[in-house]
């Protein structure tokens, strides 16, 4: 019989993402929402020969609130996690403390049915995109100073030199994570290197924003945004980050590089952060990704067709990778 | 399945605000599990529920994510297929000061009706009082219509009380009230003849009674129609004479369990019925570690306990 697509998304996200073996430990952390999806993922691990034990968790209340103590437990003793949940889990002591002990963890915050039959999921060659991963990921991590610009006039330049380097492959290894199918590098700016103009054009997958109708502009000065103009979608962005006057939630905190040749924006966040052909910038805590800037949020602004240089070489045009 | 998961959630285990509860289960009775962790999200505990592997026999020990999230609660529901009982698992989550309850089977049927609907905090009181009596007791006899007359010492083991109510760490399995006891090793003579039910082994409600003739503690025979058969035969197989030890002798005391279903949990909680277990007795009192322990239950039995009465005909004449 053949396969729905859902399994297919299933079975890569098994087999391929976490490479689960016969007899390995699977444990999938869910909720109400997503048990579903949970499902799949379950099925497919049992399918290989896995032992699965599904938890099905509280909904949070809020990203990055602890799972309950039991699952915590729980997701200890795996040897690879799924976290099909509506409400992210991803930087929780739970799962670092999995890591720690050698898990390997596929995040799949908000999870849906058009993303586990995505051609993201489906269509990507994630080993060979994981070594386009590593090349530009090696090429970051040699370089010092980093100048971003795009056709709409983006033009920002920040150091990068000591900043570890990112490199979500999507097949992780143990201690690693992978928010499948957003194949990216990311690398956080020296605080207060950066400086230039940020367009936004692409999408900001936060917030019910999602696909930018119009581009936001936003001036970046000694590593802060300090002007955000553009529609109604940069105003939202705008008063949800002053609500909470805290300059650092301004604070240039990453950039992240897609690099999902399948992937296609959606507004979503896994969907839009791995679009091969787009970069963003995420503003607002950093120290969950290697920086020391600590906020109460954290939102990225994608932008297409970046062109990034290190150290005044071309390292990717566009969609083309030129490491 | 509402009243019963508030019933689970409120009387038997008395769920606190801020309590831990992992309600392990697998795949077949997710949806009991659900309505748990629903009515435990109700009065304030922080419910997980946890869909293990299919064990393939009871009391396998559940796989290590389980039995670590287990440590780490302060109440566990077990509606599971395979029971989990006599596990280390079980063992170690009660030493870390969890309240247990059991659910091994457990039906959507057992959430709607019959047992779960019992008064536990008074019948507790006579299952205490029955435990006692059963602690103070040296010798049981037990008759029936159908032809049982056994015979047995109790004397030096402790009567045991399971009232559906675990108010400190340790173990309840619901809704089977009962109190037991372990026949003293080697000394169990006579004739059990089973009109009720053996819910294990698929075997369920008898239809054709079942008869074991007992000598010196040891099932030496079993005689009936197609039940009496397969029972024999499986029991054969597992070439382990241990398995035909009288482990067991237990009281059903939940007026709320009115007819056998082969449901283990409803069966041997039927009010004035009692159960012999035979096999395993390790995990009652008794010394016996065999390969496995089934409960075989008789309909209107009399017995007495020395040389009072304290069930005639079905009848309970303790107070």
């Amino acid at each position: 019989m053949a396969n729905s697509k859902r399994e297919l998304g299933a079975q890569t996200l098994v087999s391929v993402n976490g490479r689960v073996q016969p007899g390995e430990s699977v444990v999938i952390v869910t909720d109400q929402k997503l048990l579903t999806i949970a499902e799949l993922v379950g099925e497919a691990a049992n399918a290989v020969g896995a032992s699965v034990v599904t938890c099905i968790i509280p909904q949070r209340s809020q990203d990055g609130q602890e799972p309950p103590p039991p699952v915590a437990a729980a997701m200890a003793e795996a040897n690879v996690i799924f976290s099909p949940v509506s409400v992210s889990i991803t930087h929780t002591r739970a799962v670092r403390s999995a890591l720690d002990r050698g898990a390997r963890a596929i995040l799949m915050t908000a999870y849906t049915g058009e993303i586990i039959t995505s051609a993201g999921l489906l269509e990507t060659d994630f080993e060979a995109q994981a070594e386009v991963c590593r090349r530009l990921g090696a090429a970051l991590n040699d370089g010092e100073m980093l100048r971003l610009t795009s056709p709409k006039g983006t033009d920002l330049s920040f150091s990068i030199a000591d900043r570890r380097v990112n490199m979500l492959t999507n097949i992780p290894d143990p201690g690693q994570l992978a928010p499948v199918p957003d194949i990216e590098v990311n690398v956080v700016p020296l605080e207060g290197s950066a400086n230039g103009i940020l367009i936004a054009d692409a999408s900001v997958p936060y917030l019910g924003i999602g696909v930018l109708k119009e581009p936001i502009i936003c001036k970046v000065e000694d590593g802060f945004i300090t002007s955000m103009e553009g529609g109604e979608q940069a105003l939202v962005l705008r008063e949800a980050l002053e609500v909470h006057q805290n300059r650092n939630c301004f604070n240039v905190a990453e950039l992240g590089i897609g690099l999902n040749p399948n992937a296609k924006l959606t507004g979503r966040m896994l969907d839009d952060e791995g679009v091969l052909g787009t970069i963003h910038i995420g503003i607002g805590t950093s120290h969950t990704l290697g920086g020391s800037v600590v906020a109460p949020t954290h939102y990225d602004l994608l932008m297409w067709d970046p062109t990034i240089e290190i150290d005044g070489t071309v390292v990717q045009r566009g969609a083309e990778v030129l490491v | 399945m509402q009243r019963g998961a508030k019933v689970l959630v409120e009387t038997c285990a008395g769920v606190r605000s801020g309590e831990h509860v992992v309600i392990v289960t697998d795949a077949d009775r997710v949806n009991i599990a659900r309505e748990v962790a629903k009515a435990a999200t109700a009065v304030g505990g922080e419910a997980s529920v946890v869909v293990s592997p299919f064990r393939s026999i009871d009391n396998e020990e559940p796989t290590a994510p389980v039995s670590a999230a287990m440590n780490l609660a302060d109440v566990i529901y077990l509606p599971v297929t395979h029971a989990l009982s006599h596990t280390a698992a079980v063992r170690s989550a009660i030493a870390e000061g969890a309240r247990v309850v059991s659910m091994s089977a457990f039906t959507e049927r057992m959430m709607d009706e019959g047992g779960l609907f019992a008064d536990f905090a008074t019948r507790r009181l006579l299952c205490q009082a029955t435990a006692r009596r059963l602690s103070a007791a040296s010798f049981v006899r037990v008759t029936n219509p159908a032809g049982t007359d056994l015979s047995f010492s109790i004397e030096g083991r402790s009567g045991n009380s399971h009232a559906c109510i675990v108010d400190q760490p340790g173990f309840t399995a619901v809704p089977n009230i009962e109190a037991n006891t372990s026949p003293v090793e080697g000394t169990t003579e006579g004739v059990l003849v089973v009109d009720g039910s053996i819910p294990y082994y698929g075997v369920g409600v008898i239809a054709e009674p079942v008869r074991f003739a007992i000598s010196g503690g040891f099932v030496r025979s079993i005689e009936g129609g197609n039940q009496a058969g397969f029972l024999r035969d499986l029991l054969a197989r597992q070439n382990d004479k241990w398995v035909y030890n009288i482990a067991q002798f237990a009281i059903g005391l939940n007026p709320e369990c009115r007819e056998f279903t082969g449901e283990m949990l409803n069966d041997e909680g039927v009010n004035g019925t009692i159960h012999i277990g035979i096999g395993t007795s390790s995990s009652l009192g008794g010394v016996v570690q065999a390969k496995t322990h089934f409960d075989a239950i008789i309909r209107k039995p009399s017995v007495w306990l020395d040389s009072e009465e304290v069930i005639r005909d079905g009848e309970i004449l303790l107070a």
